[in-house]
């Protein structure tokens, strides 16, 4: 591995550190808002079954109401019919009172539908305020939330700038072109170093092969006797 | 029956958000309010139009008083809220035309209200935990102002129904609370 992978790895782990430092508060945020909405759901199931049972109260409350109130006509009628002779007294009468019996019947259970609606109004407020608490906890902290990764964010960057400022990253593009200068740099020294090494065996070479080289004493023959043949020596 | 895709997958869990449960998220049991009035959805049933559109329509239920909330979402969500009525309260031209022909006419007058037919689809339909699939034919017809609505769906040569009703905004469905699953 070379030197700037390792440079770069040391200052990636760094920033990773750094960061996770920072992502816990984040991880536990958003877990915490996951158990809220948990909450929120049953919460919200709990009210829908309240409510479910105010609905039916309300209906039953109605239909007893209803009840009440056609006992209470056909006892009248049965008293008109007797009015109008239309009726033996007597049956009227106990027939009326038939009437009437049923009718406060069902007045006891409108009483007690009534008082199921009124229990079951009270759950269901109480039950609101919860779910309106759990809803207002869950607002505050989505948006602390939002707040804690954007900081995280400029933290970061604030970081990064501030390492890069101070020369001190050792990833930074800077420190890394400095590094590169001061390899070339070696790598160019040592280049000339290889090139005298070079220079100065092939000067060796020179030397033997001058020794050894025939060729210029051949050359010296041939010109004098080129010159005797043309009659200058 | 417009062209939507939104309920094209089979839901096996629920994925609303506690915080904003709309009425795309409404399922049977769930209650909610409209018109300051708590409504409880008692059945639900999916339409398929083929090519993997379906709406889907909730049986609601306020006191004895029972509608029919439908949702299409055709880009955007459409909701409309009908009651289901005799196809003899179309009147006897309605009818008779019906019976002749084996379909609805193209315009329909009904309580004083033109209603222009807007759209013909064949599909079919079922309670969405059943597993009978129904075929139909869906005839919609609009009011001029398209706000109000009728509908005539034929599921056989003789069988038509009817229902009437009107487009609401999908804000007026609010403090929908969801039932606890089993």
């Amino acid at each position: 591995m070379n030197i700037f992978k390792r440079l770069f790895n040391v200052g990636k782990a760094e920033a990773n550190s750094a960061i996770d430092k920072m992502e816990d508060p984040i991880k536990m945020t958003e877990q915490g808002i996951r158990d809220m909405k948990g909450d929120l759901t049953k919460a919200l199931e709990g009210l829908a079954q309240v409510k479910a049972m105010l609905i039916r109260s309300q209906n039953d409350k109605k239909q007893f109401e209803a009840i009440v109130k056609d006992y209470q006509n056909k006892a009248m009628l049965i008293l008109q019919k007797v009015q109008k002779n239309e009726l033996p007294a007597e049956d009227g009468d106990r027939l009326a009172k038939e009437a009437l019996v049923k009718k406060e019947e069902n007045q006891a259970q409108v009483n007690r539908t009534i008082m199921e609606v009124e229990k079951f109004s009270q759950s269901t407020s109480q039950l609101e305020r919860n779910v309106s608490s759990l809803r207002v906890n869950i607002s505050k902290w989505e948006n602390e939330l939002k707040t804690l990764k954007a900081r995280v964010k400029v933290a970061n960057a604030t970081k990064n700038l501030n390492k890069q400022m101070a020369g001190i990253d050792s990833s930074s593009t800077v420190n890394m072109l400095e590094k590169m200068k001061e390899k070339v740099e070696e790598e160019e020294a040592l280049a000339g170093a290889y090139g005298d090494i070079a220079n100065e065996a092939k000067s060796v070479d020179d030397e033997i092969d001058k020794v050894l080289d025939t060729t210029s004493l051949s050359a010296n023959n041939d010109l004098e006797a080129l010159k005797r043949q043309m009659g200058l020596s | 029956m417009g062209i939507f895709n939104f309920f094209k997958k089979k839901e096996t869990e629920r994925h609303f958000d506690p915080t904003n449960i709309t009425v795309r998220d409404l399922g049977k049991g769930y209650i909610f309010e409209y018109n300051t009035e708590n409504w409880t959805v008692t059945a639900v049933f999916e339409y398929d139009w083929g090519g993997n559109y379906f709406t889907r329509e909730f049986t609601i239920q306020n006191g004895e008083i029972i509608k029919y909330l439908h949702l299409e979402d055709d880009g955007g969500l459409t909701v409309t809220l009908s009651d289901k009525i005799k196809i003899r309260k179309l009147g006897e031209e309605v009818t008779d035309f019906i019976y002749e022909k084996q379909k609805p006419p193209k315009k329909i007058i009904f309580e004083g209200i033109k209603y222009f037919l807007d759209e013909k689809a064949p599909g079919y339909t079922k309670e969405i935990d059943q597993e009978t699939w129904a075929e139909l034919v869906s005839y919609d017809y609009i009011d001029e102002d398209e706000e109000k609505v009728l509908s005539i769906e034929q599921y056989s040569d003789e069988s038509f129904e009817a229902s009437v009703g009107q487009i609401i905004p999908e804000s007026s469905i609010y403090n929908i609370l969801p039932k606890e699953e089993n």
